[in-house]
């Protein structure tokens, strides 16, 4: 991009028209154009009657014309937004939290998987750092960006929960009638508990993706360091997929949680949905038993120099395992979605009671 | 005192900014390019800058309020804008809006002014 300033006061016309009209609709740009020329024109020749015309006094007319960033927005009939300005705020809270998440599960992850099979030098290890922080950010980024802008978009429609009476928002006509109940102390949901679930279900999710071989047993010795992995790693990573929509569902849950802001039957039926097929897709991935680690007890005996106690099975250890595991995704579930439940209807039939 | 100045000055753009229609509609009985209608403007006590009035000029056009026509004969091409059928009618209805609003505006300001005798008399 040339930024040499102009000597030729043509020339500085044409840049600043340039500068409006590149901002314009294409068919609208030529007519445009030739009027601001002419304008230009009119106010130069009105301001500086009988004169050579040196770049300077373009200069004094531009300037009073103004940006022509605002100029050019003065002409277009409404503002394009990738992201409205009723999500704005919104947008900008969310994109901090997953970001600082991503960051620090992205570094996190690295440091443990470095700790666990130490890198050739120094070197790689910084760069893997930065490469992999840099890509998980930049993807964050991109995605947190693509929801809001879809929300902005079709905002009405997808947060036609908010309104709560879909009627109203079919008819998009405003009606004190259908004003929702403002809701009762105990019926709100924290901001907070939303948010914490979002960093760490993102840190998580990070976590699952690039060291999900290191969860385990670690031992760090003199010799080196040694893992001890819970996962069989090749078996994990085909299921990696259904485990991350298990994590993205969870996550939905609560940006759900977030917007809806108080418990509500909708609510808590949409939540109940959500965790029904997360907690069909847990008994599905984690009663395969192949992907445990069969030699998990050995590797552990061996890395302690113990012995493996007589008439051993591994299979059984693994089925006692992923039968406490999702013995307690079902309790979990269940209180969940009971406890929305019973919010929901105990607070909607809560009487008004009027502040003094 | 700065401060009660920027005050006035925002609150005075304000309550112009609701006559700028009216004005450059008031101005196009007869055809206009976009300075020379800058320039009568500010003669008529009503400034107005370039880059306001010539994408409200557009607007008014694609309202159907204005018709534009480029006058190439000239030294220079210009763009000249008048009213259409529908921008007189137009400009008739809003007049009497406008007379209306100049009426009960006087009512108002002339019953309060009466309910303050002192500050009443002081201006005269």
């Amino acid at each position: 991009m040339n930024t040499q300033s102009s000597n030729n006061p043509e020339e500085q016309i044409d840049r600043y028209v340039y500068e409006v009209t590149r901002r314009l609709p294409e068919k609208q740009r030529k007519d445009i154009s030739q009027e601001l020329h002419s304008l230009i024109d009119d106010m130069v020749q009105d301001q500086f009657p009988e004169k050579d015309i040196t770049v300077e006094d373009i200069n004094i007319v531009l300037r009073q014309l103004g940006n022509p960033r605002d100029f050019a927005n003065k002409y277009r009939e409404k503002q394009q937004y990738l992201i409205g300005p009723e999500y704005y705020d919104m947008y900008f809270f969310i994109l901090k939290i997953v970001l600082s998440a991503v960051l620090f599960g992205m570094v996190v992850a690295i440091v443990v998987g470095n700790l666990v099979s130490l890198p050739d030098n120094a070197l790689t290890f910084v760069t893997d750092i930065l490469a992999a922080a840099f890509s998980g950010v930049f993807q964050a980024f991109a995605w947190v960006t693509i929801i809001f802008a879809v929300l902005s978009r079709y905002g009405d429609s997808i947060t036609g929960i908010h309104s709560i009476k879909t009627e109203m928002a079919k008819s998009k006509e405003w009606d004190p009638a259908y004003l929702p109940d403002v809701p009762a102390k105990n019926a709100r949901i924290k901001k907070s508990e939303p948010i914490i679930g979002i960093i760490f279900g993102v840190i998580f999710l990070i976590f699952v993706n690039s060291a999900i071989q290191f969860i385990g047993i670690i031992s760090i010795t003199s010799n080196g360091t040694t893992i001890v992995p819970v996962f069989d790693p090749a078996a994990i990573r085909e299921f990696l997929p259904l485990i991350n929509i298990i994590l993205i569902i969870g996550l939905v849950k609560e940006l759900i949680r977030l917007f809806i802001g108080k418990y509500t039957l909708q609510m808590s039926f949409g939540i109940f949905v959500l965790s029904a097929i997360s907690l069909v897709l847990t008994i599905l991935v984690f009663t395969n038993p192949d992907i445990w680690n069969h030699n998990f007890v050995a590797e552990l005996n061996s890395l302690f120099s113990m012995k493996e106690p007589a008439n051993f099975d591994s299979a059984q250890l693994w089925s006692i395992v992923y039968r406490v595991f999702i013995g307690i995704s079902i309790f979990g579930f269940a209180v969940e979605t009971l406890s929305n439940f019973v919010r929901s209807i105990r607070y909607k039939v809560a009487p008004y009671i009027p502040k003094e | 005192m700065g401060m009660e100045e920027d005050i006035l000055s925002g609150l005075v753009l304000e309550l112009r900014r609701g006559t700028i229609v009216l004005s450059v509609l008031s101005q196009l009985y007869k055809p206009r390019y976009g300075y020379s209608l800058v320039q009568e403007l500010e003669a008529k006590g009503m400034a107005l800058d370039a880059g306001t009035l010539y994408p409200l000029l557009r607007r008014l056009e694609k309202q159907g309020l204005l018709m534009s026509e480029w006058e190439t004969a000239g030294t220079k091409p210009r763009k000249y804008y008048i009213l259409s059928d529908d921008g007189k009618r137009m400009f008739m209805l809003l007049k009497k809006e406008w007379n209306a609003i100049v009426l009960s505006m006087d009512n108002m300001m002339v019953v309060q002014e009466g309910g303050n005798e002192d500050e009443h008399t002081e201006q005269q």
